[in-house]
């Protein structure tokens, strides 16, 4: 599992264009000891990315990896923790262009916050000048809810 | 800054495609919209309050509205109402936000209500006030309409404490749901509040301004549901088909009809031979291909299909024109058609559409399809009715004129339509002619005849 591989630096870059080339390249040499690893039978990567599209990564890694999933909305177990309002919400606050994007931990964060100070002060202290706009998409956003 | 995917993040369960383009624009009514189909989204993008009250307006469409405010799942309501009608539930439930609301108007309301009065679109008036209702606005509007047409303006403002009473009883996760109305396929609150409200005001629209009590409190009546719809007080447009395909019809002989000869058996005409030239006092039956018979298909007249077959068959090769409009109909459904022409009998005869609502219009069209002396028969019991399908004296006194100058003759029956073409009769009994024939009876004849009438 590479995780955020769009942080990994040139060396990693390369060093993953080996490994995830064939069963043949795939090794690595331990820079100390000499030591060369080899993948297990039925060795396979999976790689993570913040990315907004997978084109972004360079075309010769791109091109080791077949299938791309796009998961553009939070895990549930993830929204569990917050107010019913913010975590319906939240499914589809990921989705935004990355503009207007709000992540889940900043939701999170007006979670925690709003429970010592309200909804008005923490989207003033979270969102500053665009603490208004957060708070109406949020009434019409769990309009339904709020209603029930 | 405007969040649109989180006001719309989940609806009806499942995640809508989020992804809109903003565009910058003014806060003046009309320019902010949202365009489901292109999911682009133009509002005015300032700090200030109206801006803000723009923005959450545009917001609450992108939560509630369907993409598609109309289609065929409701044919008998006109677009602008069903618009009129959305921007009031939005309206109305920011107001029940705690949005203000009252920061929508732009000043232009008043001009609005100023230049419709003048104009006397009624429709317009109501579909106008059902969008502006709830946020203030339609206190300018209606002000501005009662310098110009008072009645309206009162009409205006009964219709408003309805409209306000009925949506206090909308509970609020009602006017909101976005749950899919599985039959049609709509947001539930859409289905349940919008719809019945641009019924509401289609059926106002339909109606006319009250000018006295009475009428004002039919018109409050008429809102309630399951009520009768208020007068318009006028005919509706008459909307020919023209979807109808034409079958060839086998010929026919031809009605008959007297006309004078200076030969014949019978002396029919006894004073042409003082007053006519050429002394044409013999009457002679001539079969003749023209004429036109109007059929009223109205529900009270209860013609069954079959006898209009049967009339069809066994009729002449006449013009023959149907007619009859859906009561309070705004949607331009046909309310005319050719059922035979020289084209042939069309292969299926519209069903009437309950009310009559185009008796002037009809009667109207059907006397520029009559050749000069052919006969023209008005199948109708005498009941002249407004576009709202309320029965009217004036309307019928209009009728009875026409009926009198154009020389129509007018049966109730397809059978005493069938007589008539085969006698030749030109005369009408009032007495059979429900309203029309009270005002041809006050009309058509003199003190003197009425006079020798009662000795009789």
């Amino acid at each position: 599992m590479v995780d955020e591989v769009d942080r990994a630096s040139g060396d990693v870059l390369s060093l993953l264009l080996a490994m995830t080339d064939s069963d043949e390249s795939a090794r690595w040499i331990h820079p100390h000891t000499g030591e060369v690893v080899r993948p297990a039978p039925g060795f396979s990567v999976v790689m993570t990315s913040n990315m907004e599209h997978p084109d972004e990564l360079p075309a010769a890694l791109r091109d080791r990896f077949p299938i791309a999933v796009a998961i553009d909305a939070p895990a549930p177990a993830a929204v569990n923790h917050l107010r019913g309002d913010l975590a319906q919400v939240a499914m589809g606050a990921g989705r935004s262009p990355s503009s207007r994007r709000i992540s889940l931990r900043t939701l999170r964060a007006f979670d925690d916050l709003a429970r010592h100070c309200g909804d008005v002060e923490s989207a003033r202290i979270i969102f500053g000048d665009k603490a208004n706009d957060f708070l109406d998409a949020l009434a019409i956003g769990s309009a339904e809810m709020r209603a029930s | 800054m405007i969040y649109p995917e989180i006001a719309g993040s989940i609806r009806d369960g499942s995640l809508r495609d989020p992804l809109w383009e903003i565009e910058g624009g003014s806060n003046r009514r009309g320019d902010a919209h949202c365009d489901f189909a292109q999911r682009r989204l133009r509002v005015p993008l300032g700090p200030d309050r109206r801006d803000r009250i723009v923005r959450a307006h545009e917001l609450a469409h992108v939560r509630l509205s369907p993409d598609a405010l109309s289609d065929s799942r409701w044919p008998d309501i006109p677009l602008r109402a069903l618009q009129c009608a959305e921007e009031l539930r939005v309206n109305d439930y920011l107001g029940r936000l705690g949005f203000e609301v009252e920061l929508l108007r732009d000043g232009s309301e008043a001009a609005s209500g100023e230049q419709l009065s003048h104009s006397h679109q009624w429709d317009e008036m109501v579909f106008f006030y059902f969008a502006v209702h709830r946020t203030g606005a339609e206190k300018d509007y209606v002000r501005a309409i009662r310098r110009v047409d008072k009645d309206a303006a009162a009409s205006l403002t009964a219709i408003g404490a309805e409209l306000s009473a009925s949506l206090r009883q909308v509970p609020a996760d009602e006017l909101a749901s976005v749950e899919r109305d599985e039959l049609h396929d709509a947001p539930r609150g859409y289905v349940s509040v919008t719809i019945p409200l641009a019924r509401m005001a289609t059926r106002l629209a339909g109606a006319s301004a009250a000018n006295n009590r009475d009428d004002l409190r039919r018109l409050r009546r008429s809102m309630h549901p399951g009520s009768r719809r208020a007068a318009s007080g006028t005919f509706a447009p008459l909307v020919l088909a023209t979807d109808l395909t034409y079958a060839p019809r086998a010929s026919r002989t031809g009605a008959r009809r007297v006309t004078r000869n200076s030969s014949g058996r019978v002396v029919r005409y006894p004073a042409a031979l003082l007053v006519d030239p050429q002394r044409r006092i013999f009457g002679e039956w001539r079969r003749s291909r023209g004429g036109v018979v109007l059929i009223d298909q109205s529900g009270s007249m209860d013609l069954p299909q079959e006898s209009i077959d049967h009339f069809l068959a066994i009729a002449p090769a006449l013009t023959i024109i149907g007619y009859s409009h859906r009561p309070g109909d705004l949607t331009g459904v046909p309310n005319a058609w050719i059922i035979a022409d020289a084209r042939g009998r069309c292969t299926h005869i519209p069903s009437g559409n309950v009310g009559n609502g185009v008796d002037g219009p009809a009667l109207a069209f059907a006397a520029t399809r009559r050749r000069a002396g052919d006969p023209f028969i008005w199948v109708s019991d005498g009941q002249v009715t407004d576009s709202a399908d309320h029965p009217s004296s004036p309307m019928a006194q209009e009728c009875a004129d026409f009926v009198r100058r154009h020389r129509v003759v007018v049966r109730p029956s397809l059978e005493g339509a069938l007589l008539a073409l085969k006698n030749g009769e030109k005369s009408n009994n009032p007495a059979d002619l429900g309203r029309v024939g009270r005002h041809l009876w006050h009309r058509g004849i003199t003190l003197s005849q009425a006079a020798s009438r009662l000795s009789r």
